[in-house]
């Protein structure tokens, strides 16, 4: 019970929002599909659901094209963005929706809306309406609707997209456990990391409608093999270099030093996320590379401060203390750590992944 | 209304309710109510049958020509009833061009049911499609993601969210065909008489005012009836169902299945509503031997028979000028009326609301028949005024004035009154920068819809009309009762010509209103 996309394209008029996806996602895994917003993740979806038609390519499951099979007779179950709860019905009447299709008797509904209520937190919530229900619960309820059938593979639509931030973190944690528990197969997009690499084993990053990253979930954070992916994932310091040799020297404006991984002779992109960069004291260590350059502004990301410094060839953004946050316009020395920088094939130049 | 009331109850000046329930009971009364009553519930099912795919095709594609069927599908609506009655006159059998075999004859039901169809299909499509084009798509998708097959999530996710639409377009499709004047009076022949027909006779031909008065408050009494249910209906619509704005819901065309859908009802629906306004234009060229232009040229000959007191051309003089007037007082007192509507809430504000209804439900026979007996007298004899005329049509058109304003109205965001008073604007000046712009467009919208509706006004104009100031509608009527090939031809072309205008009218009054004429 494989799904598998060879080739996949889909187009709006002429834009393609799919643009050639090969993706493969075997029994039991969950896999996450990263992208910003506008790469085609809904779309992708949509087109395993087979509610959007292919202008090229082959959705296969179990080895079989879904081509003529309509989206009811798939079998499988997406949760949608907005959760779209059927508002004329009940919280029990949403649930029951998928097995009262399945003609499952009146008793047995009852006892697997209960059960599925129990799952995702929502005990004694049946005859609730649904407009009364908070964000968090409607997005519970549209789970345990989506569930109910027993799909055979189960699709998630930024399923924590609608939340504010802290219920999502809270959520994150039940969500994955829930998931495991259920032991379904499940593909779910999403344009936020900390969601993606917190429920997903593997992780695939989808960017204008093309597959760029896809690899179990730590190695395609640590080591992205794509300049659009790394840029996504974090990857903010970028500048061009050349590599030369067997176990290869780079040279850009950052300095010169050995590549953390085997990598072609030939041009190169550098990246460095900030934690990569360091302030002043730690660069003494050897061969690594050290850069003087004057503090231009101090921002805050995610968790922790940074520090924007006019490096050789623009801006760069290096991690910091928040002890010694240096004031701007101070010149300070940031430390490159060779074996965080991120050393790719410039696109274009052989070597290179073909997007 | 209070006139049509007192005279029923006290026709000789006495009480006489005894003399109201007699006439209640006599089998007479009760064989025209039950045709009446039966006509009307066949009449809105048949409507809905043709008017619910239409409206899913409107609504849920976007395809090339949509906002031009969106715009013809009003055509049919705002046609004067004469102009229906003859259209179907000319294609029915025995006398008409019907190449299709099994077409109801004229004097049947049949062919009462097909005019009403055609005339209130846009009732359908435009109530049920406003909502169905809102309705988020992926509600559905969501059903067949849980296993539904199509039939089933039409039954079990759209219906129930539609059904209040349904329910309100039923309803005012009902009132429609409950009332209906002129095509009855041309279709059904004599042997069908509806309690509207009923009244008209009685007034006109048997002059028994108290049969008159007994029959319009049984109608009265009947269509207070369905408004009420239809009102229900109506305030049950601010369902729980995701809503989008119209153009997001829409999906372009893009399955085998979905464009054999959408050309299948597409073509049917252009076919039905296209073919008898054609054969209308077509027979109006008609002549002894062959195509002539007789017809057209004797618009604008006095009849040399005295049989019409003018020429008709001067007739649609007078219905332009009618109109007119007739325009200004509707929008006048239904565009205030709508503004304080549309700032009102609670009980008071939607009785009243359902009060202004009324005369859309009441029949204009009615109103005419009103205006009769309620202005013939001091303070006010207007009777043997012209004035009479454009008030009763303004009457008519007044509750489509207000359903078109009071929905636009309401959709002016306070905040943004709040916005330009940040700004520093005074109240004037947010009236006029906040609230103006939307008014204008409605009213413009309101102002093109009661000029159609008043110049093909027919039913409430046949009862007070003076001789030297005929209008179109009525000249159309009685050339049609007219026998031979000379006078039919003429018949035709005034009804083509009253067609033309009223068609210009309405998309001129589309184009200001761009889909957004509130409920019809």
């Amino acid at each position: 019970m494989t799904l598998r996309l060879e080739g996949v394209e889909v187009c709006y008029g002429p834009v393609h929002a799919l643009a050639g996806v090969d993706l493969e996602v075997r029994p039991g895994q969950v896999v996450a599909v990263l992208g910003p917003s506008g790469s085609g993740k809904s779309t992708l979806l949509r087109a395993v659901a087979g509610l959007e038609p292919l202008a090229a390519g082959r959705i296969r499951w179990d080895g079989r094209d879904l081509q003529a099979v309509p989206p009811h007779r798939r079998g499988f179950g997406l949760m949608f963005q907005e959760h779209l709860l059927f508002g004329h019905t009940d919280v029990a009447g949403n649930v029951a929706f998928g097995l009262r299709v399945q003609g499952v008797g009146r008793d047995e509904i009852a006892r697997r809306v209960a059960r599925l209520l129990d799952l995702v937190g929502l005990p004694g919530y049946e005859h609730r309406s649904v407009t009364s229900l908070s964000g968090g619960e409607a997005q519970r309820v549209a789970l345990a609707r989506a569930l109910a059938p027993g799909p055979a593979l189960l699709m998630l639509d930024e399923p924590l997209g609608s939340l504010d931030r802290p219920r999502r973190e809270q959520l994150v944690g039940e969500l994955g456990a829930l998931l495991r528990d259920a032991g379904v197969t499940v593909l779910f997009v999403t344009h936020d990391q900390d969601e993606a690499f917190a429920l997903a084993e593997r992780v695939v990053v989808l960017a204008e409608g093309r597959v760029v990253e896809d690899g179990p979930a730590h190695e395609v954070w640590a080591r992205p093999r794509s300049v659009t992916g790394a840029r996504f994932l974090g990857f903010v310091n970028e500048t061009a270099g050349h590599a030369t040799g067997r176990a290869p020297t780079v040279d850009c404006p950052w300095g010169s030093f050995r590549a953390p991984g085997p990598v072609p002779p030939g041009p190169v992109r550098v990246l460095a996320r900030p934690d990569a960069l360091h302030l002043d004291g730690r660069a003494g260590g050897g061969t690594a590379p050290a850069l003087r350059a004057e503090v231009t502004g101090r921002t805050f990301r995610r968790d922790r401060f940074l520090v924007q410094v006019r490096g050789p060839d623009g801006p760069l953004l290096a991690a910091t203390d928040p002890d010694a946050l240096p004031e701007v316009g101070a010149t300070v020395t940031v430390g490159v750590d060779p074996d965080r920088v991120l050393v790719v094939p410039a696109p274009g130049a052989a070597g290179a992944p073909a997007r | 209304m209070l006139a049509i009331l007192a005279r029923g109850v006290a026709p000789a000046g006495a009480p006489a309710l005894g003399e109201l329930v007699r006439i209640w009971s006599e089998p007479s009364t009760l064989r025209v109510a039950g045709f009446t009553v039966a006509q009307a519930v066949l009449s809105t099912a048949a409507t809905l049958a043709v008017g619910l795919p239409l409206a899913h095709v409107c609504s849920r594609y976007r395809f090339r020509g949509r906002n031009l069927v969106w715009a013809l599908v009003m055509v049919p609506f705002v046609l004067p009833t004469v102009v229906v009655g003859a259209a179907f006159a000319a294609v029915l059998p025995p006398s008409g061009w019907a190449p299709v075999p099994g077409l109801p004859r004229v004097g049947t039901l049949g062919a009462i049911l097909a005019a009403h169809t055609f005339f209130n299909v846009a009732v359908v499509v435009r109530v049920v499609g406003a909502l169905w084009a809102q309705l988020d798509p992926r509600t559905e998708e969501a059903a067949a993601m849980l296993g539904a097959g199509r039939l089933r999530t039409f039954r079990e996710v759209t219906l129930p969210v539609l059904a209040p639409a349904i329910a309100a377009a039923g309803a005012i499709t009902f009132l429609f065909c409950f009332t209906s004047f002129g095509v009855i009076l041309i279709l059904g022949g004599p042997q069908r008489a509806t309690l509207e027909t009923e009244i008209y006779r009685a007034t006109a031909e048997r002059l028994d005012l108290t049969r008159a008065a007994a029959l319009s408050i049984l109608q009265l009494g009947a269509v207070v009836t369905a408004l009420g249910v239809g009102g229900r209906a109506r305030r049950r619509r601010d369902l729980h169902a995701r809503l989008l704005p119209a153009t997001d819901a829409a999906r372009p065309v893009r399955t085998g299945t979905a464009r054999a859908w959408v050309s299948g009802v597409g073509g049917a629906a252009a076919l039905t509503l296209g073919v008898p306004p054609a054969v209308l234009v077509a027979r109006s060229f008609s002549g002894t031997g062959g195509a002539s232009l007789a017809g057209w040229r004797s618009l604008a000959r006095t009849d040399p028979t005295g049989y019409l007191d003018d020429a008709p051309l001067a007739a649609a003089w007078t219905s332009l000028r009618y109109a007119a007037v007739a325009t200004v007082i509707a929008v006048a007192i239904g565009g205030s009326a709508a503004v304080a509507l549309a700032r009102a809430s609670g009980r008071l504000a939607r009785w009243f609301d359902q009060g202004l209804m009324l005369p859309l439900g009441v029949s204009a026979v009615t109103v005419g028949f009103g205006f009769l007996i309620a202005l013939d007298r001091p303070p006010l004899d207007l009777r043997a005024s012209a004035a009479i005329v454009p008030i009763a049509q303004a009457t008519v058109a007044l509750p489509f004035v207000i359903r078109t304003v009071v929905p636009l109205a309401r959709t002016i965001d306070p905040r943004l009154r709040e916005v330009a008073t940040m700004a520093g604007a005074g109240p004037r000046r947010v009236w006029l920068s906040v609230d103006a712009p939307v008014l204008r467009r409605a009213l413009g919208v309101a102002a093109g819809f009661a000029f159609a509706v008043s110049l093909g006004e027919f039913g409430a104009t046949v009862f007070i009309v003076r001789p030297e100031t005929t209008t179109l509608p009525v000249v159309v009527y009685r050339l049609l009762g007219r026998p031979g090939p000379a006078a039919y031809a003429q018949a035709m072309a005034a009804a083509t010509l009253l067609m033309i205008c009223v068609t210009v009218a309405t998309l001129v009054w589309e184009r200001a209103g761009r889909q957004k004429g509130g409920d019809l």
